[in-house]
């Protein structure tokens, strides 16, 4: 679109570097307080270690997102998809606020817990998902995540949707969440439902409802030799959802 | 979470179909009037047709869209990752109201444009691709949804965002289009700011500006030959991105 200027210029032709135009597309960051990192024996002995994920470790997630998405069952495939997409995302800066927290065992890739911050009161949670079987790791994340959102960043709600009735059977159903009027408020993963979890309530009943479930609480003192072994993370040979 | 029912019950147990859960995971839809289909015929004379997408047409989407998340510049990784997630989530029935259109040249895939309505007054721009370079084929897709959204579907506002410095030069930029305050509101792709046409300002400007850069206008009277050459569609065997 053009009109002609309303005045003399001296130069016709403006050129702008696309580092001008970057933070127009890409959300200055809130301070957000960093994930300290945190360690869950589980039931059968082993550890798992919840840190945040490194920006370098995407690509290798990203390549791992893309077997599950080939899974035909239980929404998998989308979840798969999504779940990419917001790494992706994240990579590339164009998630606002962002925050990625994978478990391992021994730096093994276990579990992958995301949200994001839609401002200082509301949390978006994004997706959990467990990459091995038993242990109660998607729990684990799960309660991971939440307490990073109320505990530590401070916010005031837990805005969630599910995909897949697990999920919803799961977490939804599970911690008796509430969901706000629809479609007045959509959840931005594809306008669903908002379920969601007020502090008040997280105090209350759900926080000890995900330690229930997750079967131990969180231990914040973690030895050196956890950090250490867990540095490095590796992804799972096998898709086993 | 579980509490004692405080009435005796006939059945301690409750078994529900997953049929009896959909309803609460996939949206209701709204009555959306389908995309008639369009022919335009571009600068260099070749003619594409621009039609809905059929949903078994989704996994031959989704296997391209692939390809384009492997493409290491100009954003198309993160287009590519979230345009196959939204194509999944209309397979999958987790988008809301989508509307998913295409763009083919004697059956080749050119170009594709997707949106969802938010609700009966807002329209929400998702993401328009050209794969085939030439006859400015990204600014017909674009006036297509648009004019989808908003003169066929009567939305009164189209909120877009842009990830990559292309996208918002093209609309962003060249439509002059206003932003709402932000974080106060968010693009629900990734929590961007959102661009925003309103139905005045495209009966105003918007409308006329694009039907001069596309240099001619949508034609709803599709010939029988054009719909045939069309009605299946290949998808190109270069990336030309």
């Amino acid at each position: 679109m053009r009109l002609e200027p309303p005045e003399k210029v001296s130069e016709e032709k403006l050129t702008f570097d696309v580092r001008e135009i970057e933070p127009l597309l890409q959300a200055p960051p809130m301070d957000l307080k960093p994930w300290p990192g945190a360690m869950v024996t589980l039931k059968d002995g082993r550890t798992l270690y919840i840190r945040e994920a490194k920006v370098e470790e995407a690509p290798m997630m990203m390549e791992y997102m893309k077997k599950v998405m080939e899974t035909d069952h239980d929404f998998y495939d989308i979840v798969g998809a999504r779940v990419y997409a917001e790494i992706c995302g994240w990579y590339r800066k164009r998630l606002k606020d962002p925050y990625t927290l994978v478990g391992l065992i021994d730096g093994l890739w276990a579990g992958f817990a995301n949200g994001r911050l839609m401002n200082e009161d509301i949390n978006i949670s994004l997706h959990t998902v467990a990459l091995l079987r038993g242990g109660r790791i998607g729990a684990i994340m799960y309660y991971a995540k939440a307490y990073y959102a109320f505990e530590m960043l401070g916010n005031k709600e837990w805005w969630a949707t599910y995909e897949s009735y697990n999920g919803w059977m799961r977490w939804g159903l599970g911690m008796a969440q509430p969901s706000y009027p629809w479609p007045e408020y959509q959840h931005e993963l594809g306008g669903a439902r908002v379920y969601y979890v007020t502090k008040k309530y997280w105090d209350k009943v759900v926080k000890a409802y995900i330690r229930d479930m997750a079967g131990t609480d969180l231990n914040f003192n973690v030895p050196d030799s956890v950090r250490k072994a867990n540095e490095v993370m590796r992804v799972p040979e096998e898709v086993l959802v | 979470m579980r509490l004692e029912p405080p009435e005796k019950v006939s059945e301690e147990k409750l078994t529900f179909d997953v049929r009896e859960i959909e309803p609460l995971l996939q949206a209701p839809p709204m009555d959306l009037k389908p995309w008639p289909e369009a022919m335009v015929t571009l600068k260099d004379g070749r003619i594409l047709h621009i039609r809905e997408a059929k949903l078994e047409e989704a996994p031959i989407l989704v296997e391209y869209m692939k390809r384009i998340m492997e493409v290491d510049h100009d954003f198309y990784d993160i287009v590519g990752a979230r345009v196959n997630a939204e194509i999944l989530g209309w397979y999958r029935k987790r988008i809301k109201d989508p509307f998913t259109l295409v763009g083919t040249i004697d059956g080749e895939l050119a170009g594709f444009a997707n949106g969802r309505m938010k609700n009966e007054d807002i329209a929400i721009s998702l993401h328009t691709m050209t794969f085939v370079r030439g006859g400015r084929l990204g600014w017909v897709m674009y006036y297509a949804k648009t004019y989808h959204a908003l003169e066929i579907l009567g939305a009164n506002e189209w909120w877009s965002t842009f990830e990559s410095y292309n996208g918002w030069r093209m609309a962003g930029l060249e439509m002059a289009q206003p932003s709402y305050p932000w974080p106060e509101y968010q693009h629900e792709l990734g929590g961007a700011r959102i661009y925003y046409v309103t139905k005045k300002y495209w009966d105003k400007s918007v409308k006329n500006f694009l039907r001069q850069m596309i240099g001619t206008d949508l034609n709803f009277n599709v010939t029988d030959e054009v719909r045939k050459a069309n009605e299946n569609f290949r998808v190109p065997e270069q990336m030309t991105v």
